[in-house]
């Protein structure tokens, strides 16, 4: 899809390291290792991976809230690494969004739905100055897009008086406000009950098809990604492993860990029978990672070189990549 | 029936509830909060019109002796008199002045300089953080109590306000500390990190994302701060380290001791200004249990939600 669509959002080699304890005994946590993704608009793109590989930590250097240890983010063919005036900032802020995953905590509980939705209006100047009849419509019609009918009603509750789907729908409005160009969404609707996660996801299609927003849709979720998105990165400690079209990734999973996940989602058709691969070891610790693959100890095709180098990226005819060492370099 | 229900309903009511804002709404409602008030606004009046309720003598002020030393309670001096003939009455409602005013003064100080430092140091973090930490240290184990007793013996008889003012510098520290960990909580919550994505400036979110959570905080820090200048201004003057001259709860205290008023069962000299003491304290306790059951949101609605 991407030969001649330009991407929106782009990251280069992104790294981040979290230095912690004391000037004594520094320990570095290596969060996020060369990754490397494209965001394209009016299309969705997943990321996977367990809780603590670091799916969060992109996202949230993709919003401007940590600085990378190296690696470039580029957005609209601008590198907004070196761009770090306030102006610049705030241009980037107006169209680069974020939904976070809790939407019990990302809503603050002293100010009412209103406040929330006209903070982004003002701030990004979207409502005329002194408009107090337009940045009302405005609200209106954000709470509108996002089917909290009637907005009247909505517009003057605080957080606790909404249910968690409705809060997620404050958010992603809040979020819209700025008309932004990409949506980051940090596990959007994990925490909301199951059934009215599809609700939220459908929301988030159809604003993806009106606005031509494009998603960064980060999620633990196969099932979901596959349903959502068009694409699926799949991240394991740090790094991106697999990069594929979503049926692609689900049909024909190349790298070992893929096949791990997938075969880990229950399938009614296979019933209680245990999993053809066989599960072992742990999500190893992000502060001592050796120089090798980081699934080399749990990977049951483990090779010699797979402890040492982390092996490149594979790319394949379709656009698709891996970084295996079952799929030679070509 | 059901067409009376329908009319009332029909039928715009202006009532208290329509006229005020949910929040005071919340805090007229809650019995405590309105008790604690009741007494502490009287207590204000009694302050701010204390020249008309016990009109004074032009020469000696509440310390002039107007009557026989040692009077009990009668018609003419409502609470009797001291041992030096002056009228109690008169020295409680002009203590009362005094008292509230170097209570909350001083309170305030406190409270404002808790905000300033807790808060920046909470929110900036690093070494700026580093730095108000060790400000915060060395005031916390400055001994404020001996530091005000040197001070009263370096600046001769200090007046009320000079002793508040002292308490004022030497005892914001524990609750700029305890600000400053609350707004590290809230600093690292999502909602703060949504309004940054939404472009708020630091400024902002410090004083509308930060600020207005801790508010019940903030507010019962400031309660306790009066509180604790009110008590220990009190004890200092009871103790005789302010100036005898002056008229306040501590100083009526301090000269019922001084004139053996257990002794001499002249018990009108230290309960009218013991029982103020008790009473505001009091008030300002019941006005703290009442904020923090309004200022939660959560608790705040208990219907229409």
């Amino acid at each position: 899809m991407s030969e001649n669509i330009q991407p929106i959002l782009e990251t280069r080699g992104l790294t981040k390291h979290f230095f912690t304890g004391n000037a004594l005994s520094r320990t570095v946590v290596k969060a996020v290792q060369d990754a490397t993704l494209q965001v394209y608009p009016e299309k969705v793109v997943a990321l996977v991976g367990e809780s603590g590989s670091g799916k969060s930590t992109i996202v949230r250097m993709l919003a401007q809230l940590y600085k990378p240890t190296s690696g470039d983010i580029i957005f609209e063919g601008e590198n907004i690494v070196k761009h770090t005036s306030r102006a610049a900032l705030l241009r980037y802020r107006g169209k680069v969004q974020m939904i976070f995953q809790d939407p019990f905590a990302s809503l603050n509980p002293v100010h009412k739905v209103s406040y929330c939705l006209q903070r982004p209006l003002r701030i990004h100047h979207k409502a005329p100055p002194g408009m107090a009849s337009a940045l009302h419509r405005q609200t209106i019609e954000l709470l509108e897009q996002v089917s909290l009918i009637p907005a009247e009603d909505y517009i003057k509750k605080y957080p606790h008086q909404l249910s968690g789907g409705q809060r997620q729908r404050v958010a992603i409005a809040r979020a819209l406000a700025v008309e932004p160009k990409v949506i980051l969404a940090d596990e959007p609707v994990s925490m909301l009950d199951v059934s009215i996660r599809l609700g939220v996801l459908n929301l988030m299609d159809r604003l993806r098809e009106m606005h031509g927003i494009g998603f960064l849709y980060v999620t633990h979720d196969l099932a979901s990604a596959r349903y959502f998105a068009d694409e699926i990165l799949v991240m394991y400690a740090g790094w991106i492993v697999e990069k594929a079209k979503s049926e692609e990734l689900i049909q024909n999973p190349k790298h070992p860990y893929t096949q791990l996940l997938l075969s880990a989602v229950p399938d009614p058709s296979r019933g209680l029978r245990t999993a053809e691969i066989e599960i072992k070891g742990e999500i190893p610790n992000l502060a001592n990672l050796g120089a090798g693959c980081p699934f080399a100890p749990r990977c049951s095709k483990v090779m010699e070189k797979c402890n040492t180098v982390m092996p490149p990226i594979t790319t394949f005819d379709d656009g698709s990549w891996t970084r295996c060492y079952l799929f030679p370099n070509n | 029936m059901e067409n009376q229900v329908e009319i009332k309903t029909q039928r715009p009511r202006v009532t208290l509830r329509n006229l005020l804002p949910e929040w005071l709404w919340g805090f007229v409602r809650n019995p405590k909060a309105m008790l604690g008030t009741f007494i502490l606004l009287s207590f204000v009046f009694i302050g701010l019109l204390a020249p008309d309720i016990a009109p004074l003598p032009e020469r000696g002020g509440a310390n002039r002796m107007v009557g026989r030393p040692h009077q009990a309670p009668d018609d003419e001096f409502w609470f009797g008199t001291t041992r030096q003939g002056q009228d109690v009455f008169k020295q409680v409602v002009h203590g009362t002045r005094t008292s509230l005013s170097v209570g909350f003064g001083a309170g305030t100080i406190i409270i404002i300089l808790c905000i300033i430092v807790g808060i920046t140091s909470g929110y900036m973090g690093g070494l700026v953080d580093e730095l108000l930490s060790l400000l915060m240290n060395v005031f916390l184990v400055l001994p404020g109590l001996p530091l005000v007793i040197v001070i009263s013996g370096w600046v001769d008889q200090p007046g009320p306000y000079t002793i508040g003012l002292v308490l004022a510098v030497t005892s914001w520290a524990y609750g700029a500390r305890v600000l400053r960990s609350q707004t590290l909580v809230i600093r690292n919550s999502e909602f703060v990190a949504a309004a940054r994505v939404a472009g708020e400036p630091s400024w902002r979110i410090v004083l509308f994302e930060i600020l207005p959570n801790m508010i019940s905080l903030v507010v019962s820090s400031w309660i306790g701060a009066v509180v604790f200048v009110i008590l220990t201004e009190a004890t200092l003057s009871f103790l005789g380290l302010g100036n005898p001259n002056a008229v306040s709860w501590g100083t009526s205290l301090y000269w019922a001791q001084n004139n053996q008023a257990l002794l001499t069962r002249a018990w009108w000299t230290f309960v009218p200004p013991g029982l103020c003491i008790a009473l505001v304290g009091f008030s300002l306790t019941l006005i703290n249990y009442g904020i923090d059951e309004i200022s939660n949101p959560r608790l705040r609605s208990g219907e229409g939600g």
